[in-house]
């Protein structure tokens, strides 16, 4: 077995920019395998490019693990080949679609918010640096009923209720939601704080799921790359055009793909899916024995050198060094299953 | 790049910057460039140009194609389309269908620090454009914190920092002053004077933010001067505050983006009328002052913009119920509204803003003092351009078009009053040549003079169908190399991004370099380009 990409010490990095939340890990050795067995890189490479080529419809899941330049070429790869974008969560929550109006902040402009609101957040789950000291934080159940009595007391003009009479004392507060935090949850906090924006401004924030990783930069380059939102689950190129589609219409229906290439950490369970005869390419910082071809690359977690979408969306270097910047081992890969897809076998 | 020299024969050509009116001529194409001369030996591919026009190909210098506010608008569009395609188009169609129609040049016209870098990326990836960016630098905290304290040179050193490590064309500044009191207090929801201090500060006002500003870009030597989205946009009577702005900037360069959205006066009840005839008198009279007209159309459209708190108003005002928003806030550095618009016809205040826009291009004396742009799609898709040429070469089109509107703004405006028809000349003044010298960039786009890029459009005139002629050109190059055929694009070809060559002043750096990277969460080591991406940029200078 051989690796073409040789791995450097560059790849042991801050992540600073997912709120000091997830530590590093190992570093991985780049490895590849067919059916759980070890072969070599290119030939590897070769197998997955053969796959595409033949396949049918072709999906690409996870998604957030990747950095910016990854998901640019995974984008290319789904539309050469007609294939969709499932980025996780695989199954979303329809929800996501009725909420009206998202107003948002950062981290900086929580950072000088006098009073700071956790929605079943605890103090000890925050991001470093909140609350600052000279902050208050208050903590709030995350119930659907609880935050629809603020606003019909805000609506019936209730001043001396306790929560609005704290409310108007502050300029500025920030909300912050639990990622766990259901998405009816989510949506009237942000219709409270559109509700009291003349009394005080109001920040309402999801905090990110450790797990979520790249998740904005994926609603980002799929955005940029096919106007298209993947609010619905996410985006076909079937009929040649991009446009919004959902999981369901995808794995259930008559679109059934032959073959997905999936990127998340976790192994998603095809045959629970009724997709018996999926074939899977799997990108992963572990090796999937099930997979017709596993990659073992190291992911975001494990500090790639790359750029990632801060968590309001905002672009952020994965290095510490921005003066160094270069594709990263899975952009690398990712490139060549690409290029090999459009190789003509020999 | 077309790597053998072209040759287009016998057409008549257009190019404004060169001051020979319509001339049949040829023209020569070597390595990219316009060319007077062909080296000895090389035999040029032939383009039969005879009786068509030949002109520089467009620029838009003010529109919305890549930051972080218009990909929002890409998630929130769902069904809005524009002539087939969605209103705001991915970042690949934007670059054919603009390429197509003619334009090779375009700007983005507003992005915060930190999202500098995703624009790029989204530009990177807009094919057949040459683009550059516009930074969003003053309502940025640091900013206003070094004014506060009259630092000059550690804002300039600030200012300078930011351009470079954003890789920017130029300085953006919207509605001075105003976001960042609508984010320190509440119920400050607007501007009043350009005398209001910001709140918590004892000397920072829209005055001394555009004052400084103004003189940061002369100081910086910027190819574009300050580009500037002023106090009340889109409020009746806010011609006055706008030339109160320019008087405020004492002589200096400045850049009106949009200038339609402050052409208003208003009636003894506060209603709008049009001041279009009033504000051309004015920049007539200040020549230091360039603007885009930023045209509205009947139809859908998408509001994109810096100012949060006129956003969070229109949507207040317009539909909070029914339509979907979004405002971010980043990192008290700057910020974006989104939110669906339509301008109706039946509505007076639309048809109105239509009006004006047609009135500023057509009243202005020195059409290169005021270009054409839509603020795509703040004013609608950029592929309305051909229409709007098209009603500015006819009046017979105007009038068809003032008759369907709402009559308030036949009343409250001197369209229909106006005779004028501009000439080719004229139209190719105000969608290539103007907008090229007004970024600064005209020694390499919007002429057809030696040493300028070679990105023309070749067309045939139709004098009946002006609207045909400039969305459908028979030929579009681009670098020497041919792009779109009549309509279609043919080849794909990566944009080049612009920008400018910034000074930075190394003595001023300490105290704006401590403020900056010390004391927010993001800062220019996190989100500025390398070293090498500058470098692979296109550096532009300031002509003297």
């Amino acid at each position: 077995m051989s690796s073409p990409l040789q791995p450097s010490e560059d790849w042991q990095q801050d992540l600073a920019c997912i709120l000091g939340g997830v530590p590093l890990q190992a570093q991985v050795r780049p490895r590849a395998f067919v059916m759980g067995s070890p072969v070599a890189w290119e030939d590897a490479v070769t197998q997955a490019g053969d796959l595409l080529r033949q396949s049918t419809r072709p999906a690409m899941l996870g998604l957030h693990t990747l950095t910016i330049e990854s998901l640019r070429v995974i984008v290319t790869l789904a539309r050469e080949h007609q294939g969709c974008l499932l980025p996780r969560p695989f199954l979303d929550s329809p929800l996501r679609l009725t909420q009206p109006i998202t107003l948002t902040a950062t981290l900086g402009h929580l950072l000088h918010c006098p009073l700071l609101l956790g929605i079943g957040v605890k103090a000890s789950q925050l991001p470093y640096h909140l609350p600052a000291k000279d902050q208050r934080f208050e903590r709030l159940p995350d119930s659907l009923e609880m935050v629809l009595e603020l606003r019909q007391a805000l609506k019936a003009g209730h001043e001396d209720h306790p929560f609005i009479r704290l409310l108007s004392q502050q300029p500025r507060t920030g909300v912050l939601l639990g990622w766990w935090c259901e998405e009816r949850v989510a949506s009237q906090w942000h219709r409270l704080a559109a509700d009291l924006q003349h009394r005080t401004r109001m920040a309402v924030v999801s905090l990110p799921d450790p797990e979520a990783l790249n998740f904005k930069g994926v609603e980002a380059v799929i955005a940029w790359q096919t106007a298209c939102s993947i609010a619905t689950g996410g985006v076909s190129f079937f009929s040649g055009k991009p446009v919004s589609c959902s999981p369901w219409d995808v794995m259930l229906t008559q679109h059934r793909p032959g073959v997905v290439v999936d990127t998340s950490r976790t192994t998603t369970d095809f045959r629970g899916l009724g997709l018996e005869e999926t074939r899977v390419i799997r990108i992963a910082s572990s090796m999937d024995p099930t997979a017709a071809v596993s990659f073992v690359v190291p992911d975001l977690a494990i500090g790639t050198r790359g750029r990632v979408m801060r968590f309001d969306g905002q672009v952020l270097w994965l290095c510490a060094d921005p003066s160094q910047g270069q594709p990263d081992l899975t952009t690398l890969l990712l490139q060549e299953i690409y290029d090999a897809s459009r190789r003509t076998r020999v | 790049m077309n790597s053998r020299p072209l040759l287009i024969q016998g057409g008549k050509v257009i190019d404004p910057i060169s001051h020979a009116g319509i001339v049949e001529r040829d023209v020569l194409v070597h390595e990219g460039k316009i060319v007077a001369t062909l080296p000895d030996g090389l035999s040029p591919e032939v383009i039969n140009a005879t009786g068509m026009l030949v002109m520089p190909a467009g620029v838009d210098m003010h529109t919305h194609i890549a930051s972080t506010g218009v990909n929002l608008a890409r998630q929130m569009q769902s069904g809005v389309t524009f002539a087939g395609q969605p209103l705001v188009p991915s970042t690949f169609d934007t670059g054919r269908l603009y390429s197509a129609m003619g334009y090779t040049t375009a700007i983005e016209a507003a992005v915060s620090p930190s999202d500098a870098r995703m624009a790029h990326l989204q530009l990177e990836d807009t094919p057949n454009l040459d683009s550059g960016i516009l930074t969003l630098i003053d309502n940025n905290e640091t900013l206003i914190e070094l004014i506060e304290k009259k630092d000059y040179p550690a804002a300039r050193a600030f200012v300078a920092q930011m351009l470079h490590c954003t890789g920017a064309l130029g300085m953006k500044v919207v509605n001075p002053a105003g976001v960042a009191s609508w984010r320190r207090d509440p119920a400050c929801s607007q501007i009043q004077t350009l005398d209001q201090l910001i709140p918590g500060c004892s000397y920072v006002t829209p005055r001394r933010i555009l004052q400084t500003l103004t003189q940061i870009s002369e100081d910086l030597n910027l190819p574009h001067p300050t580009h500037i989205h002023g106090n009340r946009l889109g409020e009746p009577g806010n011609a006055q505050i706008l030339m109160e702005s320019i008087r405020a900037m004492e002589g200096r360069r400045a850049h009106i983006a949009h200038l339609q959205f402050y052409g208003y006066g208003a009636t003894k009840k506060g209603q709008y009328t049009s001041a279009a005839q009033e504000l051309c008198a004015f920049l007539e009279a200040h020549p230091n002052v360039t603007a885009d007209v930023g045209m509205v159309m009947f139809g859908d459209a998408f509001t994109i913009t810096a100012d949060t708190p006129l956003e969070y108003g229109l949507w207040q005002r317009t539909g909070s119920v029914a339509r979907p928003a979004v405002f971010i806030e980043s990192e008290c550095e700057a910020g974006v509204g989104v939110m669906p618009a339509s301008y109706d016809r039946t509505n007076r205040v639309h048809s109105l803003q239509w009006a004006i826009g047609l009135e500023l291009l057509l009243l202005a004396k020195n059409p290169w003092q005021i270009c054409l742009s839509i603020d795509h799609p703040n004013g609608g898709s950029f592929l309305h351009y051909p229409t709007i040429i098209a009603m500015l070469m006819n009046k017979a089109l105007r009038d068809e078009a003032l008759a369907k509107a709402h009559p308030w703004a036949r009343k409250h405006s001197s369209l229909a009053q106006i005779d004028r028809e501009m000439t080719l000349e004229e139209i190719a003044i105000i969608t290539r040549a103007a907008p090229a010298r007004m970024l600064g960039i005209d020694a390499i786009k919007g002429s057809l003079m030696p040493d300028t890029d070679a990105d023309l459009t070749i067309c045939t005139f139709a004098s009946e169908d002006s609207d045909t002629l400039f969305r459908v050109p028979d030929m579009v190059i681009r670098g020497g190399t041919l792009i779109a055929k009549c309509g279609k694009v043919v080849q794909e070809l990566p944009g080049r991004r612009l920008r400018a060559k910034i000074t930075v002043f190394q003595d001023d750096l300490k105290a704006s370099e401590h403020r900056s990277v010390s004391d927010r969460s993001i800062c220019p080591t996190q989100f500025g380009l390398t070293t090498g991406e500058i470098a692979q940029m296109r550096q532009i200078t300031r002509k003297h």
